[in-house]
């Protein structure tokens, strides 16, 4: 008897503390989690109002998990965060998310990938606009004939890029760079270039102050004063099937609001370096697919 | 009816050609025929790619072309290019449109070329060839803004929009495509109207702008005609439907239209549309939780990418060869070249060898020539010289056997042959020197009273010895005088035969007395000189004259030699008269005296008789 009230017990705090909770999924193959407790430090997310990055990695990442906290708080949703890793290939999918079973992704997704679910999906307001995400044409650091590449002489270059990552598929192929195409991890096509294979991978500008990009001991720079725009927003994406779905996505969109008129979103990605004060002079490389007149829906 | 939808402004302009031709050509039957053809083949082209007008279209283009109708020939070849095309034979279609162009660009018609530009970018968009076919569409943007007539422009311009836009779309910049679809319509073309809004409201489902989309769509629904025409623009409407409600979450709607649209593409080649509408049909029946249906879908889409994908691998595997015959063929060329260009080199490397040895040769032939130049200039100098030098000697030898002969003459001229004494000429050549000479040591030693003694000798009674012995006996006689003579005067002292037998000694710095002493030995060397004439010997005894120079008056008047010589000539003839073997001598003047010089000469006798005259004789004057 001792032992069922016992269980019970622990049963009911177990269940009233998740419910307590509010899962959100996250790729356990991009597991941040060690990152994003350096980021952190010991300070709560919702308390972070310095974004400038700690690690010499991309950052983004972090910075959306933490963004996301936020929003949902400040429109509401005071319940606790807890990540939830899931396979790489569901998250891609979102199959569960369609379905309802999961609730909604840590990180932002391209518009473009769930055009055609958005019956399913509620869709959140950008969190990287149209226009503001740049990224550089990385060479490596010993190819300095590459590395001052003027634009008129682009034709000249060959870029490893995947077809499946779309937004990067459509932004090179409207400039003059020779596509070499390849499907698989991301580390091989950065051997690619450095063994030459090809000249360059488009890659988000590293954090560090030089724009370095350093893998396993190797050095990558980008072309100077080169940029390339990837032609689309970026936006969390929250479950239509689910039953807090409603709920969750209107706090959502209410906190995000609330952080891009207090300029949050905005300081957020420009601290992190996502918007780099560095390459802000430079070229765009695409700039035809920005000069265009904007539709309103 | 199964017609590809790029094909439509060429039907278009195929019926209007044939319009137009059927104008001007009213007058040709065969002309007319031709042209009804091409209507009748147009027709045909839009009920369906029918393959079996591919005979009557290359029947129409050898007649045209026999005809020399060159628009219809373009025509009827952008024709054939169309249908295979549609059928997958890229390579040739692109041949059949190139073929097209190389005829028009001849003809000054830039509104068919500029539609030749738009197929051919066409084409090139469905070979995922985006560069170029952007260039062609630039080509053809430069013709219609530049070269094209007023009527033709907006249709042209709407045209490229359509062209441009789509092109846009494929490349994936769908903005850029909204820019340019926005501010294209054509009013009068309904069809190529509906296009612009159908492929403006593909680039709007495209960034999930699905409630512009719809809008577009309804207005192109509006428009029934032009839907009814064509299939694949209906087809194509109808996926453009499905994926707006699908966007919208409309799933039954996207459904029930995709499955419209599918059942009409069955039998065709619209594989790019079949694949959409599967995978539409597959999110829908996804979303709507029939996953049954989904996974079919799903599966028939994966099989139609598969067949898509195949024909993409298929052209550009297409490509790739074509690109590595071209390699192929540049390598060939640049080796051929290569070898060319190391064979031209080799040419004129031998070219240069053979310059060079000739070169060689004329220069060899040049030093040569110039040694052998130099070795014969040095030769006639050398031998010049010599010749010079022989020259000179010999000059040098004739001047001094001439001097010789001169010298020698002039010591024949200056010498008596008989007596081998000086004669007159010698004497005169030389008593001015003589004088003078006397006068200067007559100068130095002026104490003691030396003076020039002239005198005059003279053989007695020389015509007896000539008269009694012979001439030879008395040059015999003058030869021993003469002999006589140079014994008894000093080396200094002149002793000239003076002419006949007479003789002249002029006998420098001497006093009188030793000079009467040189006369008195000569006188007595003659009279004691055994003569020996004819082997006899006989007696010869000489008178002789002499007087000094200079001899001066009391008046200071000095006479001349030759008064001088006159006045021992004058002393000779008193010793001659007086005495023979006899001599006088003048000593001088006794003073005062002063008479004229002419009078001492002629009054010589007297004048030493009066004692006014002073002289020595070797006999006692007679008074």
């Amino acid at each position: 008897m001792k032992w069922l009230i016992i269980v019970l017990l622990v049963f009911c705090s177990s269940t009233t503390y998740a419910h307590n909770q509010l899962v959100v999924d996250i790729m356990s193959s991009e597991n941040f989690s060690q990152r994003y407790s350096e980021f952190l430090d010991g300070r709560s997310p919702l308390d972070v109002q310095d974004f400038h990055p700690t690690t010499k990695g991309s950052h983004i990442e972090i910075i959306e998990m933490v963004l996301l906290q936020q929003a949902l708080f400040l429109g509401g949703e005071t319940r606790e965060v807890v990540f939830n890793p899931k396979p790489s290939v569901n998250i891609i999918e979102f199959s569960d998310m369609i379905a309802g079973d999961s609730l909604i992704l840590a990180r932002s997704v391209w518009h473009e990938d769930i055009i055609n679910y958005r019956g399913s999906l509620f869709v959140s307001e950008a969190v990287v606009e149209f226009g503001d995400y740049e990224a550089g044409l990385y060479v490596a650091k010993r190819n300095v004939a590459l590395q001052n590449l003027p634009k008129e002489q682009l034709e000249q270059l060959t870029v490893v890029a995947n077809p499946r990552w779309r937004v990067d598929w459509r932004a090179l192929n409207n400039t003059p760079i020779n596509i070499v195409s390849f499907i698989g991890p991301w580390e091989t096509m950065l051997n690619m270039v450095e063994t030459d294979i090809v000249d360059a991978m488009l890659v988000n500008f590293s954090v560090s102050e030089d724009l370095l990009l350093t893998f396993e001991g190797r050095e990558y720079v980008p072309i100077q004063n080169l940029k390339m725009m990837l032609p689309d927003s970026r936006h969390f994406i929250v479950s239509k099937r689910h039953p807090q779905g409603e709920q969750i996505f209107a706090a959502l969109n209410r906190g995000l609001k609330i952080l891009k008129k207090r300029g949050v979103l905005r300081k957020a990605l420009v601290q992190s370096g996502f918007i780099n004060h560095l390459v802000s002079d430079w070229q765009f490389i695409n700039e035809e697919m920005l000069a265009t007149t904007r539709v309103i829906q | 009816m199964k017609l590809h939808w790029f094909a439509f402004p060429f039907i278009w302009l195929l019926s209007f050609e044939v319009f137009g031709n059927l104008n001007n050509s009213s007058s040709s039957s065969q002309k007319e025929d031709l042209n009804k053809m091409l209507g009748h083949l147009t027709t045909q082209l839009k009920e369906d790619y029918d393959l079996n007008l591919l005979p009557q279209i290359r029947v129409l283009r050898e007649q045209s072309k026999q005809l020399g109708e060159k628009r219809l020939q373009a025509k009827s070849l952008l024709l054939e290019g169309l249908i295979r095309q549609h059928f997958g034979d890229y390579k040739n279609s692109l041949v059949l449109h190139n073929d097209a162009l190389s005829i028009v660009s001849e003809m000054n018609a830039p509104e068919l070329e500029a539609r030749i530009y738009l197929a051919l970018a066409q084409l090139e968009m469905s070979l995922e060839r985006f560069r170029f076919a952007q260039q062609l569409l630039e080509r053809a943007y430069t013709l219609i803004t530049k070269s094209v007539s007023a009527d033709q422009v907006e249709q042209l311009r709407a045209e490229y929009a359509l062209w441009q836009g789509t092109l846009h779309i494929m490349r994936g910049s769908y903005r850029q495509a909204l820019g340019i679809l926005s501010r294209a319509d054509s009013q009068q073309q309904k069809e190529l109207s509906s296009k612009l809004a159908l492929t403006r409201a593909w680039a709007h489902l495209y960034i999930g702008e699905y409630a512009n989309a719809s809008r577009l769509l309804q207005s192109v629904a509006n428009e029934k005609t032009a839907l009814d025409k064509n299939l694949k623009l209906r087809v194509r409407f109808k996926l453009m439907n499905a994926m707006a409600y699908l966007q919208a979450g409309q799933f039954t709607n996207a459904i029930d239209n995709a499955n419209d649209a599918l059942s009409e593409t069955f039998g065709t080649r619209f594989l790019n549309e079949q694949s959409i509408l599967q995978n539409t049909l597959a999110g829908a029946y996804a979303q709507l939780g029939d996953f049954e249906q989904a996974h079919l879908y799903l599966k028939r889409f994966a099989m139609t990418e598969q067949a898509l994908n195949l024909q993409k691998r298929n052209n550009k595997l297409l490509q790739l060869e074509a690109q590595y015959t071209l390699a192929a063929q540049k390598q060939q060329l640049s080796v051929l070249e290569k070898d060319n260009a190391l064979q031209a080199q080799q040419l004129i490397q031998h070219q240069q060898k053979i310059d060079n040895a000739h070169l060689a040769q004329q220069r060899g032939v040049l030093g040569m020539l110039l040694v052998a130049l130099v070795f014969g200039f040095g030769y006639w100098r050398w031998q010049n010289k010599r010749y010079l030098t022989v020259l000179k000697q010999q000059v040098a030898e004739r001047t001094a056997e001439l001097a010789e002969r001169n010298k020698r003459l002039q010591a024949l001229s200056f010498t008596d042959s008989l007596t081998g004494l000086n004669n007159r000429h010698y004497f005169f050549s030389v008593i001015d020197a003589q004088v003078n000479s006397s006068a200067l040591t007559a100068h130095a030693i002026s104490s003691e009273k030396h003076e020039m003694i002239f005198c005059l000798l003279d053989i007695d009674h020389f015509k007896k010895v000539n008269d009694s012995y012979g001439h030879a006996a008395g040059d015999t006689v003058l030869q021993s005088v003469a002999d006589i003579l140079k014994q008894c005067t000093r080396d200094s002292d002149l002793v000239i035969r003076w002419g006949g037998e007479e003789f002249l000694m002029v006998m420098p710095n001497m006093t009188h007395a030793e000079a009467t002493e040189a006369v008195e030995r000569v006188r007595r060397q003659v009279e004691c000189f055994p003569f020996v004439v004819n082997e006899q010997a006989i007696q010869v005894t000489c008178s002789i004259g002499f007087a000094p120079y200079p001899l001066s008056n009391e008046g200071g008047n000095s006479l001349t030699w030759e008064q001088v010589l006159e006045l021992a000539d004058n002393g000779l003839y008193m010793a001659k008269e007086e005495s023979r073997n006899a001599w006088v001598g003048l000593r001088g003047l006794s003073r005062p005296f002063n008479a004229p010089t002419e009078q001492l000469i002629s009054d010589y006798k007297n004048l030493i008789h009066n004692g006014q005259l002073l002289a020595s004789t070797s006999y006692e004057p007679q008074s």
